[in-house]
């Protein structure tokens, strides 16, 4: 074979190169492969199949659709989808709040004028309804965390505020926080009631893996659950919610991204279920940051950006991803992050803003890192105190409490 | 050499041909009119003859396996004295009539279903017993690995302690157990019919390349430049990756230093397994995202052909590569972080006759462009997966072509001159 065409390089000339073989071989024919189509086929082929670039994209669309419902004559919507609508019917509202103040707007046909009874579950102890001037106490004997209003509401639209009298008044106050629950269902009362006996938390932040699989049967548990517990739970979801429909958790619970401010203090959840965030909740924690710029802010999401071991990768599928959001999250002053998925407790900072992983709720804890269950109690203080004055941002004090 | 233990194959990738060809010092293809030495003529496999009734044999070889002949087939000498293909490569491919397409289209299949779970199906179908048998074992060893990385891993709840060395054993593990499913498909399909064999690492080289992105957030066209040189067992390369619209820019530069395989040689070379460390820095700003990345990274990369656990694996490679760094983010607001990264990931590939080669790959980081693929209940646990092609054209110029999935879709089209190439 010549040099020159050696240098050339192809593939038949290699075979011709075996013509000893196909001596040897008689009879026996050699197919010229095609190996840069197969490889490309295969390649392309691989590729389609594993390549999904937006998977949460389905399911922040899915989130706008939280919070509003309709009937022939009446329909509601709930400001910033804050709450699941679980039931309209005649006269009859019930949601499920995800945050400790909704803005409800209620449009009345007069068919559908009348009493009202509403009812507003995962709320304030302290929450009261107020609507065209007139404040509404809850109706005696239900739970702690449920309330019953019953509302005279005439043909027309109606503003409804449901939240404690003192929503909007800039103190201090003391949250708690916890995520991935997962297995630990059967057994989360026990960390409810180490909750319940912290004093003056006015609610639970939530960063997710409520449950293992998404199942039905998980969800119930898991409302059975929260009725031992003396506050409200607002949380976004986690992979593990991912495991089943998606929609089990937003009828349930509303959006899995969601904003809410309560005295102050602006708390921002963001959807990071299938470790990225959708463009589309991108775009909206961008208009949130700018919205809470200056104000206390607290962030959360299931999986951290970028994992503080970076060997383990329990972050966000690009970690380019992950430092732009939290490069965002710095130019933006938040105050505080708060992630769950890795089940064990890491104080740090990132892009300079505390951050802390408490995977504390009960799921297969990690081993060697000396905790086990356990949530967090956040103190926040959007006015300046001497706490405050020494962790300035709002956020006076970050601690942790073992449930083991 | 008859019987492989299972727990060997990374040693045995990267053993006794390297060596020699260290010893020599030259690893290129031998010449042709040169008589091969005894040491280099594979044994004929006679451990487990192939069933007779199951695999007719040519009527001129009498046994499935037949004794190499004391004078040993070699490739036959080029006029020009052009290096040609290497002597394993020729007198392993024993005459043999081809199986029906039947039993190949049942070959090929049982290589995928069950040979996803029972590695060797293919080949046991197609005949080659023996090769069916060593695939089994060195899946098992890669599957056990996996285990072992993987239980101490799971188990511990992902413990910090436990991440290294747990991940990386989980990595190579697996490194070596999914190519041996690859491997049984390219034999049950014939594969060694292209008869590849390796080139050398081209003593100097520069390329230009043109990369298209598509992430969730959106598409970027990027520009590339590399160039890269061997001295002796040290190589050096240095590259550059700028964003069309001037939003991003990248920047590479890293040494390898070559422990085993072949000197930097232009053309084919007889052996192309090898081992070799590379410590690598990188320079990344994106304007958009408002993120500077500086990225220090130390990796160990081992290449080994696949014709050492089975001659009629020849053409076959696979790598494996582990290895530690650090990244220093710095963000909007000039605060800095900075944290470890875990380098790892493997290949399987076959040489393109005597062009090039191509590979499917997977990489464990997530800092790169890709980022790690969106894997249902594995996302934010796996890295990216991708395809790479290297062909010479003609002369010194070649084409490399990359496809790279994960977080986002990367594709590279690269043209490169390799200096010193024939």
């Amino acid at each position: 074979m010549p040099g020159s065409a050696r240098s050339g390089c192809a593939i038949k000339e290699v075979l011709d190169d075996e013509v000893l073989d196909d001596e040897v071989l008689g009879e026996v024919p050699v197919t010229p492969p095609r190996p840069a189509l197969a490889w490309a086929t295969a390649a392309v082929a691989a590729c389609a199949a594993a390549a999904c670039l937006r998977p949460g994209e389905d399911r922040a669309a899915d989130d706008l659709g939280v919070g509003i419902a309709a009937l022939a004559d009446a329909n509601v919507q709930v400001a910033g989808g804050l709450a699941a609508v679980r039931a309209l019917a005649d006269h009859r509202l019930e949601l499920w709040s995800q945050a400790p103040a909704l803005d409800v707007q209620l449009v009345l046909l007069d068919t559908a004028a009348g009493d009202w009874t509403i009812t507003i579950r995962n709320v304030l102890p302290d929450a009261v309804l107020v609507t065209g001037g007139a404040t509404y106490a809850r109706a005696p004997g239900d739970r702690p965390t449920v309330a019953t209003f019953r509302v005279p509401l005439p043909a027309g639209t109606h503003e409804l505020r449901v939240g404690p009298p003192d929503a909007d008044r800039l103190e201090s106050y003391r949250v708690a926080a916890l995520a991935d629950i997962q297995t630990a269902l059967p057994s989360v009362h026990e960390v409810f009631a180490a909750i319940n006996a912290v004093p003056d938390l006015r609610f639970v932040v939530g960063m997710g893996d409520l449950t293992e699989r998404g199942y039905l049967e998980e969800y119930e548990l898991y409302e059975r659950q929260l009725e031992t517990l003396q506050i409200p739970y607002y949380t976004t979801l986690g992979n593990h919610e991912l495991w089943s429909d998606h929609m089990r958790f937003l009828d349930r619970f509303g959006r899995a991204s969601f904003q809410f401010r309560f005295k102050g203090v602006a708390f921002t959840f963001a959807d990071s279920g299938d470790a990225g965030l959708a463009p589309l909740v991108e775009e909206w924690v961008d208009g949130w940051l700018t919205g809470a710029r200056g104000e206390p802010h607290v962030f959360l999401t299931h999986i951290p950006p970028v994992d503080p071991l970076g060997l383990r990768y329990g972050s966000f599928r690009s970690t380019r991803d992950g430092r732009r959001l939290l490069s965002r999250l710095a130019a933006a002053n938040v105050d505080l992050t708060l992630y769950g998925h890795v089940h064990t407790f890491v104080a740090y900072d990132n892009a300079g803003i505390p951050a802390f992983i408490s995977g504390g709720g009960g799921a297969q804890p990690m081993r060697l890192d000396g905790i086990d269950r356990h949530f967090l109690v956040i103190e926040l203080a959007p006015l300046p105190t001497s706490a405050a004055l020494l962790a300035p941002g709002g956020i006076a004090g970050v601690d942790v409490h073992r449930v083991d | 050499m008859r019987r492989w233990p299972a727990l060997a194959i990374l040693a045995m990738l990267a053993a006794t041909r390297v060596a020699h060809a260290d010893r020599g010092g030259d690893a290129r293809a031998p010449d042709p009119a040169a008589p091969v030495p005894p040491s280099e003529v594979p044994t004929p496999p006679s451990e487990e003859p192939t069933d007779p009734s199951s695999e007719p044999t040519a009527p001129t070889a009498p046994s499935s396996e037949p004794a190499a002949p004391s004078g040993e087939p070699t490739a036959p000498a080029a006029p020009s004295g052009e290096p040609t293909a290497p002597a394993a490569d020729v007198i392993t491919l024993h005459p043999r009539r081809p199986p029906s397409t039947l039993r190949r289209i049942a070959a090929i299949g049982a290589a995928i279903f069950p040979g996803v779970f029972v590695r060797g199906a293919g080949s046991y179908v197609i005949g080659e017993r023996r090769t069916a048998k060593r695939l089994l074992l060195v899946g098992a060893t890669g599957a056990a690995a996996t285990a072992i990385g993987g239980g101490a891993v799971g188990a511990s709840g992902a413990a910090s302690q436990l991440i290294w060395p747990g991940v990386p054993v989980l990595l190579l593990g697996f490194g070596v157990f999914m190519p041996t499913w690859l491997a049984d498909i390219w034999v049950a399909a014939g594969g060694e019919r292209v008869r590849g064999g390796p080139r050398g690492t081209p003593p100097w080289s520069l390329e230009v390349s043109t990369t298209g992105l598509r992430d969730p957030y959106r598409a970027r066209a990027l520009a590339g430049a590399a160039v890269s040189v061997e001295l002796g067992r040290l190589g050096l390369g240095a590259s550059t990756l700028l964003d069309a619209q001037g939003e991003s820019r990248t920047a590479d530069v890293e040494a390898r230093l070559r422990i085993r395989g072949a000197a930097a040689t232009a053309g084919p070379i007889a052996e192309g397994s090898r081992l070799s460390l590379r410590a690598a820095a990188r320079y990344h700003r994106d304007d958009p995202d408002d993120i500077t990345l500086a990225t220090a990274e130390l990796e160990a990369v081992l290449r080994g052909e696949l014709r050492h656990l089975d001659p009629r694996l020849a053409g076959m490679f696979l790598e494996l590569s582990t290895g530690l760094g650090l990244e220093r983010a710095t963000y909007a607001n000039g605060t800095h972080d900075l944290d470890s990264l875990l380098l790892g990931g493997f290949a399987w590939g076959a040489y393109l006759g005597r062009c090039g080669e191509a590979m499917l790959f997977y990489d464990h980081r997530r800092d790169h462009l890709a980022g790690g693929l969106y894997a249902w209940r594995g996302s934010s646990f796996v890295g990216s997966f991708g395809a790479r092609a290297q062909v010479v054209l003609t002369g010194p110029w070649a084409l490399r072509a990359e496809l790279e999935v994960g977080n986002a879709w990367v594709g590279t089209l690269g043209l490169r001159y390799q200096g010193g190439a024939r």
